[in-house]
Order: structure tokens, then sequence, then C-alpha cells
């Protein structure tokens, strides 16, 4: 078999078949780091492409990424066994007083996508809560998402939360959402701000490479 | 002293100022109205004005002087469109009350939306309507949306924006019954609303979990106006929807019905057998053309209807003028053109832009926002079925309120999946019910009893974070 063919099952949104073939993959020995790399990542970066490009929308994401997770499972053992870790870490949630979550979603999901290992914290988080997170799961990346004008302020809490704690220096604080602007994630000392999904799959991609790098030397 | 000359509608004033100061501030000192879509953020490019002289430079992009990021920097002219001309549709359902002899003088229902002000005045004892007004509602120049007029509020400038509607309350009932004395007035509208109506601290409507400390189904004075705030339901569910509950007559005429009121927020309630389940849901504005690229209000020229006659796509302007954008119906009917010509496929997909007339083009991303925005309200309704395990068949009558509501085209609304498809022969538009109930309370004495009854049977389900909602969501944002 090709691990090409997962890919496209996996951009079509076929969970069951995507499943199978990861097996097949395994069972004729494939290592699981290419199995994960040319089937599953590749499979969600032409899914993260075609979002982009408005060729896809929402739903075909989410179809896409629940296909991922079935075959994910499935590879999940070997990668633990063969020491595959990772690309990176991050925490994600809807701050404080906002209950907004199909955009944080969307993110979780396209991060996934790159590979990340992503703990989504849920809606309606504390600043402290963020920190915490981040530092008991060794997570490279904060993720903060707000819907409301009167709760994006919180993501300012959070950056000061992070330097309180004495983390700022090791995590990466990027922020999204209707209201927020570069300008604002400027204003309040964040790292970055991405105006949807996919982009900032690939920008907390490239923060997790360029701090493992800094790591590397 | 510098001047600005002001055109509008017509007319010409002449403002005498001190420069430098931004337009709109300038203008709101002056007491004109005006409408920033986005509140000012300078981000949808819709406040763009004609303008000349000693002013800052126009908008990098598009080029054009946007009434919300200019500056009057001396002698200058400033050219605004005719809000007037704006054609509010206060809906035509009630025009009579039911007489009461032992009642006097004359009593005002008043519907207040966020975007739109429309009052009705009644002779109380004979019940007939004798005027009736509608308006932009003035905090739009402070901010589009409900989270902007309340953060507004919570920064101090709560006092104005009560002024600001009071004033346009004045100048309703002046036009509609001028001169004639209004002893009683019935004000519907969203809590947030009726909040700052009331001048109260909306800081619990800013934030989770959003619990109203005032829920109103009270009385207050002003003068000699006895006023009466119908009860809401929730911070997020109104007086305005208890009163189109009222007024659609749905807890009396049916075992099981549904209500949805489409705006910025669909509102939904749900009668079955003696309950009342309540719902909201942000869709955002555009269904009401705001986000769209060929998008606008309902104005003179907006494309409001869109048909295909054999192969070819046709439509009609308001007012049957040159084409400037189209509205919140016209939308909905040419994407449902385009899914039948196969143009956008059942994913929302659409190859490239679709032009309808000279200027006026959809475009991918247009499809998109309409998506995300009917799939809010599709979902809702989907989710209030599931909860309450009503099965779309059992449901009686499917009541559209809302001005957008009753000119949407029911053909058109099923096939995008505005609504859940099994409720759209069963629709009923029933206008600006939400005016129309106000009416309804103003000459009935058992009006508040019923009122009150309705938010005692109702309770308010919350669908953020609901697994049910998020997953039809998903699904109904698809054309399928």
């Amino acid at each position: 078999m090709e691990l090409k063919e997962i890919s496209l099952q996996l951009e079509a949104g076929r969970a069951k078949e995507v499943k199978a073939l990861v097996q097949q993959a395994i069972d004729e020995g494939f290592p699981a780091d290419r199995i994960l790399n040319e089937g599953l990542l590749a499979g969600m970066n032409a899914i993260g492409v075609r979002f982009r490009n408005n060729e896809v929308f929402v739903p075909e994401v989410l179809i896409a990424a629940r296909a991922m997770k079935m075959g994910a499972n499935v590879l999940k053992p070997l990668l633990t066994e063969s020491g595959v870790q990772a690309a990176g870490r991050v925490c994600i949630g809807t701050v404080m007083g906002d209950l907004h979550d199909i955009g944080k979603n969307l993110v979780a999901m396209m991060m996934e996508g790159k590979g990340l290992e992503v703990i989504d914290i849920g809606t309606d988080v504390p600043p402290e809560q963020f920190i915490e997170t981040a530092i008991e799961e060794d997570c490279q990346i904060i993720c903060c998402s707000a819907l409301l004008t009167t709760t994006m302020n919180v993501m300012g809490d959070v950056v000061r939360a992070a330097e309180n704690a004495g983390i700022r220096d090791r995590v990466k604080i990027m922020v999204g959402g209707a209201p927020v602007t570069a300008a604002f994630a400027a204003q309040i000392g964040a790292d970055a701000y991405t105006p949807d999904a996919a982009s900032a799959a690939e920008q907390a991609a490239a923060f997790c490479r360029e701090m493992k790098e800094k790591q590397a030397v | 002293m510098s001047k600005l000359l002001l055109m509008q509608g017509g007319t010409e004033t002449e403002i005498v100022f001190s420069p430098p100061i931004p337009l709109k501030t300038l203008l709101a000192q002056s007491g004109v109205a005006f409408v920033l879509p986005c509140g000012g953020r300078g981000a949808c490019g819709k406040c763009a004005v004609e303008a000349s002289g000693a002013l800052s430079e126009p908008d990098a992009q598009t080029g054009t002087y946007l009434l919300c990021r200019t500056a009057a920097l001396g002698d200058c002219r400033v050219k605004l469109p005719d809000y007037a001309d704006m054609s509010i549709d206060a809906g035509t359902q009630t025009t009579r009350l039911r007489p009461n002899d032992s009642a006097r003088g004359y009593g005002a229902a008043l519907d207040i939306g966020t975007t739109t002000l429309a009052m009705r005045v009644f002779d109380l004892r004979s019940g007939a309507c004798v005027g009736e007004a509608t308006r932009i509602n003035p905090q739009t120049q402070v901010a589009a949306d409900v989270i902007g007029r309340i953060e507004a509020a919570i920064n101090g400038h709560g006092d104005a924006l009560k002024s600001m509607l009071w004033d346009a309350v004045g100048q309703m009932a002046e036009q509609a019954a001028p001169g004639k004395p209004i002893y009683r007035m019935v004000a519907a509208g969203n809590t947030t609303m009726l909040y700052l109506l009331n001048g109260f601290d909306p800081s619990d409507l800013s934030r989770a979990p959003f619990s109203a400390k005032h829920l109103f189904g009270t009385h207050g004075r002003m003068a000699d106006t006895d006023l009466y705030f119908p009860p809401c339901f929730h911070a997020f569910a109104g007086a305005d929807l208890t009163c189109a509950i009222l007024a659609s007559g749905m807890c009396e005429k049916t075992r099981c019905s549904v209500l949805c009121d489409v705006g910025t927020n669909g509102e939904i309630a749900l009668y079955r057998d003696g309950t009342l389940i309540t719902a909201s849901t942000a869709a955002g504005p555009a269904l009401e053309g705001a986000g769209i690229s060929c998008g606008c209000a309902s104005v003179p020229g907006a494309i409001d209807r869109v048909w295909r006659e054999k192969n070819e796509v046709r439509f009609h302007t308001i007012g049957g003028q040159k084409p400037i954008g189209i509205c919140g119906s016209g939308l909905i009917d040419l994407i449902a053109v385009l899914l039948d010509l196969g143009m956008i496929d059942e994913t929302g997909r659409m190859e490239r832009a679709y032009p309808l007339a000279d200027g006026v083009a959809l475009l991918p991303q247009d499809v998109r926002a309409i998506q995300l925005a009917k799939a809010a309200i599709c979902a809702g309704i989907h989710t209030v079925l599931k909860k309450t395990g009503t099965d779309a068949s059992d449901v009686q009558a499917f009541y559209a309120a809302g001005g957008f509501g009753s000119r949407i085209d029911p053909v058109s609304a099923a096939r995008i999946g505005l609504f859940p498809r099994a409720l759209a022969n069963r629709t009923v538009p029933i206008g600006n019910a939400a005016l129309d109930g106000a009416g309804a309370v103003l000459s009935d004495p058992d009006g508040e009893r019923a009122l009150m009854h309705l938010r005692e049977i109702g309770t308010y389900l919350s669908l953020s974070g609901d697994a049910d909602f998020a997953e039809f969501y998903m699904e109904d944002m698809l054309f399928a």
C-alpha cells in the first residue's frame, strides 16, 4: 500500500477507512512516524490548505479531524513505544466570562492536525488555570479565545499571570476570536494573533519548531 | 473655528467646530444620527461617505472616507446617506386593539430593537391605531452590537445611552401622534435594551454566567405616563420574545408549536402541552446583510427578491431603484437559486464570484458567512426540538417573527436550511410580533397577567457548550 491512500481517505472524511488503512500500514511494517506524517498529518494539512482557499468549510474540517482521531488512536501505542514525540504541546481555552467555543474547538482540531498535542481546558477559563495547565502539562503554547469585547481583556491577564508565574520565557501566548486584532495582541503583549484556525495551527507549529531549535542550540 | 457643511436628504446644515475632531464625535455632539455598522472599528467599510475639504487621510485600501475613522481638520463638506429613507418594517398585523369604554387617552406600544425602534400609538377607548413611527436606534452610533453598548454603559456612558433612547422615544411619539398625551406605554425589547432604557448597570449581562438581576415585568413612571416593561425570560431571551409569544397566541391555539424571531440573535420558543422552552442563538448580523461583501440593509435599491425564470436569474429591488446591494431576504433567495443551478454545492463551495447586477456580486466567502449564520438558527431550533423530545411532525405551527422573518421567502429559507425543512410547510409569518404583543397588553386588563404566566411556565435553555447544539451546528452548516 501507499501511505498517500490514508491521507486521501482522511481528506474525504472516511473515518472507518482511515482506521483500517492505518492498521494495514502497521501490519505491512511501515514505521509509526511515517504513517503519522505521510498519512494522517499530510491529509489534515491538505484539508487546512483547502480550508484557507475557501474550498472546504468547517464541517469538512470537523469530519476530517474525526477521521484523523480514529487513525491516531490505532497508531498511538506504537508512537509511544517507538518514542515518537508530539511536535509540541498546547493548552487552549476560552477565557473567563466567555462561553463561546466553536472557534476554539476548530483551532484545537487544526492543531492536532499539525501533530501537536492539544489540551483543551474548555470555556470560562480563569487566567490561573491557563498557567497551571501549561506548567503541569509542560506546554510550549497557551492559546486564548474570546468572542466578546467585554471578555477579551482577560487575555491580557493571562499574559501577566504567565509573567508572574515566571514562565513567560518558555511559553508562547497566542490569541484569537472575532473582536481580537493583531494590534490588540501586541498591546497586551501576546506573541501572536491569527485570524483563522488554519493559520493558528501553522503559527503554533512554527513556534514549536523554533523553540525546539533553540533548545537544541 | 471651522465649518462643516453637512448634506443629507436634500438639506444642508452648517456646523461650527474647533478642529481637529473625529467626525463621529462632531456629529454625535451636534445631534446628527448616523450608523456605524461595525461599531466604529473600521472593519466593515460600510460607513463610507462622500466628503471633501480639510479631512484626515481616506482609508488606504478603498480610498473612501469612513465616518468612523475620519477626522475633520478644518472646513469640509460631508454628505450623509438619508437614513430617514430606510424603510423599516413595523409590521402590519395589529392595526386595532380591543375597544375599552373605561379607558381614556392614548397608549403607545414600543419595540426597542438593538438596531431599530418601532412605535404604534392607539386611542385606548376605541382601540384604533392613530399613528406609527420607526427609526434607527440612535445607540447604533455608539456601537452596532449589544455587547458594545453594554461595554459603553459599564465605561460610564449609561446615562448618555439612556437619554438617547428616551429622546428618540419622545420624538417618535410626537411623530406618530402629534400633540396627543400618552398615558400608558408598553416597552418591549431585548433584556439589554430594557436595562439601558432604565439606566441599570448591565455588568451582569456582560460575562458568564449571564444571569440577569432584572427580568422586569415591572411598572415605572415618566412624567404623566405609566410605563410597563414586560417580563424577560433571561439575559438572552427578552421582553420582545415574551410579547411575540403572546401575540402569536401559540400557547392557546396549539398543543405544540415553535416560534423563531430571526435577527442578530435568533430567539426561539417551543410550546408543548403547557411548558415553554426558550433559547437564544447567536447568528450574527450576516442575515441582515452586514459583513457580506455585497450586503446592505433593507433600503431603497437593495435587492430583496431573487428568482429564476427558466435559466435566467431575475431580481427585484426595493423601490424599483438601481441595485446597490443585497439585503437579507435577497441573499437567502440568491443562495437558494444558485444551489438549484448547481453553482453552489451542498458543502457551500462556490467556484467563483457570481455577478448578479452591476457592481453587486456574491463572493464565495459571503456564502460561508451565511452558512455560519443560518446554521446557528437552524441548530438552535433542532436542539430545542431534541431536548424536549419533540418530533418535527408534532409541531402544528412554526411562527416566523420579526421584520426579517416575515420578509423572507419560506421556500428559499427551507432550501438553504435556515429553518428545519420539516417545518417549512407550517410556516406562519407574523411580522413584528413583539410590537403586536406590546400593543395587546396596552388595552387588555389581563395582558400583564398573561405575560407573567408565560414567564412562569417558561424556562431558558442555554445552547453554549451544549454537545447536541455543537453537533447540529456542524450538520446544519451544510446545504444538504
